[in-house]
């Protein structure tokens, strides 16, 4: 039933797809972690205004679908403001956005979850609110918050699929090529689904890894 | 050195300390003693402020705090700059390592050079006896060494007096020796020392000076062998029957 031997030439082409699914998921990670980190800095800021901005924004983000985000920013932004985005840019950027929200409730939680005493030990010693949280809190909060951040890279690995209605090639959207191209659908997307797959497990096992080794310290 | 003025602290509805007055010489061995809930901590967290006080001042060295009055930032800090805090529960940061536990403060706070205060660390760590941990995290020491190395922070920042809360209260009993030695050094340091404690044979040996709390009331201001030999009021010599 299966006819792997009729796509033969295209499994090479399918698969270096990995590297632009891979790109978008660690660019937009790492953005995401950055503005993820700032708003939950405000979330947790004595100031209303900024409480609210940040409040407001993950509602926004997290209250619509990233494929709607994704359309407004790549096809209705050159309308309202007339730039372009590159696709890969538009991705990234929406991708960071949407995470930013996420990610930003993760650390909210993960910096209550850090023992009052440590920040009680930071004001006995005189460190400054700002360095106590950069340099003592928000790494045991990001420590605490592993599993849930880990979570969050496997749930964009997997969403950054959407790129492929902007035109970019990723993993699926090759998969989908090669199946128009031959008439032939299971096995390519079977092919695209073990790399997603491969790729998620890996992540997992790494996180373990890491895990592990933040307990030991 | 530490002057308390009327200092009273409600939570809520509340009382946990009523109008307390209170002067401590420098170089005084304070120890603070009474049943739970008599307002022991919240008094010592009073001092360096960690607690507002909701009436009331406190001065230390020459600064003054007011809780209706000059309550800035600056004036905090400035206090809490002549203070070392030693916690029941430890309170390192468990992500550094023993060292970089001891020169965080010092170089984020006090601006020393890291290399002066990795020198000074190792210095302090022998003094606790704790120089071969300098590597080590603090999930990796027991009770009693995590409770000597967050004595060795917190002189780290070389201050004048040192606020103990319970510093032995949640170790195991073969641990609390070694702390309570290294707080014993301490008093032959000249160092101004205020310790809530449950530990009777420490207050006795080591304090000049005993304070005992009932009711968020100091109700005897005395000498340890005064107070041990012979309690003034009904509430302590009551206390004391009671101890095993």
């Amino acid at each position: 039933m299966f006819h792997f031997d009729l796509i033969l030439p295209s499994i090479p082409y399918i698969i270096s797809g990995v590297g632009i699914t891979l790109q978008y998921t660690l660019v937009s990670v790492c953005c995401g972690l950055i503005l993820g980190s700032i708003l939950a800095l405000f979330k947790i800021s004595s100031s209303r205004i900024l409480r609210g901005i940040a409040n407001g924004y993950t509602s926004i983000f997290r209250g619509t679908p990233l494929l709607l985000q994704l359309g407004i920013i790549y096809f209705a932004l050159p309308n309202v403001l007339g730039v372009t985005l590159p696709p890969f840019l538009a991705g990234i950027l929406t991708f960071s956005l949407n995470s930013g929200a996420y990610i930003s409730e993760i650390l909210r939680a993960g910096i209550g979850s850090v023992d009052a005493g440590q920040k009680e030990a930071c004001l006995s010693l005189n460190i400054p609110r700002h360095k106590a949280m950069k340099d003592i809190i928000l790494p045991q909060a990001i420590r605490n918050t592993l599993p849930s951040l880990v979570n969050e890279v496997i749930d964009l690995l997997k969403e950054s699929a959407l790129i492929s209605i902007i035109g970019e090639t990723d993993l699926l959207r090759r998969a989908n090529i090669v199946a128009a191209e031959k008439y032939l659908y299971l096995e390519p997307l079977l092919i695209a689904g073990a790399c997603y797959y491969i790729m998620v497990l890996g992540l997992a096992s790494l996180a373990k890894l890491l895990e592990k080794r933040l307990k030991v310290t | 050195m530490i002057k308390m003025s009327h200092i009273s602290k409600t939570f809520g509805t509340l009382n946990v300390l009523s109008d307390i007055n209170l002067t401590i010489q420098e170089k005084e061995i304070v120890a603070i003693i009474g049943p739970s809930g008599s307002g022991k901590t919240t008094l010592l967290r009073c001092i360096n402020l960690l607690e507002m006080p909701t009436t009331g001042s406190v001065t230390v060295g020459s600064v003054t705090f007011n809780a209706d009055g000059n309550r800035s930032n600056e004036t905090i800090t400035a206090i809490r700059k002549q203070i070392g805090m030693v916690f029941q529960n430890f309170h390192l940061f468990p992500h550094l390592s023993v060292l970089d536990n001891l020169t965080y403060a010092p170089i984020h706070v006090l601006k020393t050079p890291p290399e002066a205060a990795k020198n000074k660390a190792i210095q302090l760590l022998d003094r606790v006896g704790l120089k071969d941990k300098a590597s080590a995290f603090p999930a990796q020491l027991s009770g009693g060494q995590k409770q000597r190395v967050a004595i060795a922070r917190a002189l780290a920042m070389e201050p004048n007096i040192m606020l103990f809360d319970e510093p032995t209260s949640s170790l195991d009993p073969e641990m609390v020796k070694e702390v309570l030695d290294v707080m014993k050094e301490l008093t032959h340091n000249h160092m101004t020392m205020v310790v809530v404690t449950h530990e009777m044979r420490f207050a006795e040996a080591a304090a000049s000076r005993l304070l005992f709390m009932d009711q968020g009331r100091i109700i005897e201001d005395t000498s340890p062998k005064a107070f041990f030999t012979k309690p003034k009021t009904k509430r302590a010599q009551e206390f004391l029957s009671r101890l095993v």
